[in-house]
């Protein structure tokens, strides 16, 4: 007795292949795939920025916190093509800081960098203050001397003023590579999920 | 796909500082606003800013600020030379300004464009104006476009009396935020408000509007007014859906952005072919022209052509980077 034929019935295949079809289609021009997760590492970038509240300077000093790092959370910008997408970071945000160390000097034709010393110089320029406010001394160290701008009404220290600052390299001011391939993971599926559903629609 | 960080010095803010001509004025606040938003957009000028070479020392001060080469201490310390370079005085404004043009200003004040206070606000307001230019021109690209089609109002820093912005919104005729957003959100830093509303909607121009806000700047993207500190964040047409964002007669996002001429393909908005400068002092108007190189339709003599030139500088700065 021959053996009873067995059929075997794919259902389904219309629908996968036409969820494959917009898939591809979606895929094949990344320019808006890449929008979205430029965009989401952006803005999840300016929110780890906003919530970072590191004012160490502040805080040593007694300052009022200025909000710098706040500041700097507008001035990211998302940036994208066919082939990829980035985060600009301005350079003038210092997040440099995050990537390498920085040697800072002054700028051209000037000879120091003044260093607030104190709650009433932190986030101030010395021309920020009435001329005459400061007077200019030299103070011994355990590093040798050292050239400060002191208050001429309290002796107070103002400003170090120092020919060039190093500072070692802080990866924690950004994001983690792992949070930003989460962010990009998550804005990815977050784009398939539309492309499908506008598919539907 | 990796996400690539980039230190940078070509960025959208950059494009759109450089996007701008000279407009020195002995002018004040209120006196600027008579001229038009678009002349001012498309201008670098500050309040009693009569002398020119001042102007255009302010114009690189926030080109370099834009590109991200200096930061705003920096920007502060360069106008504070050149002013001083150039001889301003608090009492006495610039060395040629005509007796009388420029009232007297009191040493440290708002007025005294040396003072800390009012370099701060240029160094500032004119990072974040370039800023928001910027990014207003990459949200209507067409990828941001598709991906992002709407903005949602929201804090990105601390001030120490916040305006009223749920108000304001309502005024400048946004939608009433839906129940789920708390009407304080607004105070706290990076939190949803639910005051959204596609790209394009007349609400992000109203809000700027001096017309309606006295500390308006007559600009449709953030700030919007003197530190103000709010921002927008670009938000998707899921979360439009979820929050039944309209337009502002009840389109959708489809209908609205059909109905948008402006909407571009990966170029910078062109401005409105011609500005009209009906009513502005001939005077104001002559070095206006002289400065940007402005034309003018003889049968129009009060409408100055100016996309030209703008449209010139654009592709001169594109070259150049």
């Amino acid at each position: 007795m021959p053996d009873p034929a067995i059929t075997i019935q794919v259902t389904g295949q219309e629908a996968v292949d036409a969820e494959l079809r917009c898939l591809i289609a979606g895929l094949s021009d990344r320019r808006v795939l890449h929008a979205t997760i430029a965009t989401e590492a952006t803005e999840f970038t300016r929110d780890y920025l906003l919530n970072l509240n590191r004012h160490d300077t502040a805080a040593r000093l007694g300052a009022t916190p200025r909000g710098f790092r706040e500041r700097n959370a507008v001035s990211l910008q998302p940036s994208s093509d066919a082939d990829a997408a980035h985060i600009l970071i301005p350079r003038n945000t210092g997040l440099g800081q995050a990537f390498h160390d920085q040697h800072i000097v002054p700028g051209t034709g000037k000879t120091f960098l003044t260093i607030a010393d104190s709650p009433r110089t932190y986030g101030l320029h010395v021309r920020d203050f009435p001329e005459g406010t400061f007077e200019f001394a030299v103070i011994r160290t355990h590093r040798g001397p050292c050239p400060v701008m002191k208050f001429k009404d309290t002796g107070e220290i103002g400003y170090w003023l120092r020919r060039f600052v190093d500072k070692k390299q802080d990866r924690t001011l950004l994001p983690s590579d792992d949070g930003w391939r989460q962010v990009a993971r998550r804005a990815s599926i977050a784009y398939v999920r539309n492309v499908i559903q506008q598919q539907a629609a | 796909m990796p996400i690539t960080p980039t230190l940078t010095q070509i960025t959208d803010a950059l494009t759109a500082a450089q996007g701008r001509g000279l407009l020195p004025t002995t002018l004040d606040s209120a006196g600027l606003k008579n001229l038009g938003s678009e002349v001012l957009a498309r201008s670098v000028f500050t309040a009693h800013g009569a002398y020119a070479p001042y102007i255009s020392t302010l114009k690189d001060v926030v080109d370099k600020l834009a590109a991200g080469d200096i930061g705003e201490g920096q920007a502060r310390t360069a106008l504070w030379e050149s002013l001083k370079a150039i001889g301003y005085t608090p009492e006495g404004g610039f060395p040629d300004t005509p007796v009388g043009q420029v009232p007297p200003a009191l040493q440290g004040t708002l007025q005294d464009l040396m003072s800390h206070q009012r370099l701060s606000l240029i160094a500032k307001t004119q990072k974040d104006l370039m800023t928001g230019a910027g990014e207003q021109a990459r949200g209507m690209m067409q990828a941001y476009l598709a991906a992002y089609p709407a903005y949602e109002l929201v804090r990105m820093g601390h001030v120490k009396v916040a305006r009223d912005w749920p108000e304001r919104w309502l005024i400048s005729g946004g939608k009433e935020p839906g129940p789920e957003f708390p009407r304080m959100a607004y105070q706290s830093i990076g939190a949803p408000t639910g005051m959204i509303a596609f790209k394009g909607d007349p609400v992000w121009g109203e809000l700027g509007s001096s017309g309606n806000f006295d500390d308006g700047l007559d600009v449709d993207y953030p700030p919007w007014c003197y530190n103000s500190q709010m921002w927008w964040r670009p938000r998707s047409a899921a979360y439009c859906a979820l929050h039944d964002v309209t337009g502002p007669d009840g389109e959708s996002i489809d209908e609205w952005q059909a109905s948008q001429p402006n909407v571009i393909g990966g170029k910078m908005p062109l401005p409105a072919p011609r500005i009209s400068m009906t009513g502005v002092d001939p005077e104001i108007m002559k070095k206006f022209m002289r400065d940007t190189g402005g034309t003018t339709d003889s049968s129009e003599p009060s409408l100055v052509n100016y996309s030209d030139i703008l449209a010139r500088e654009l592709a001169h700065a594109h070259a150049k980077h």
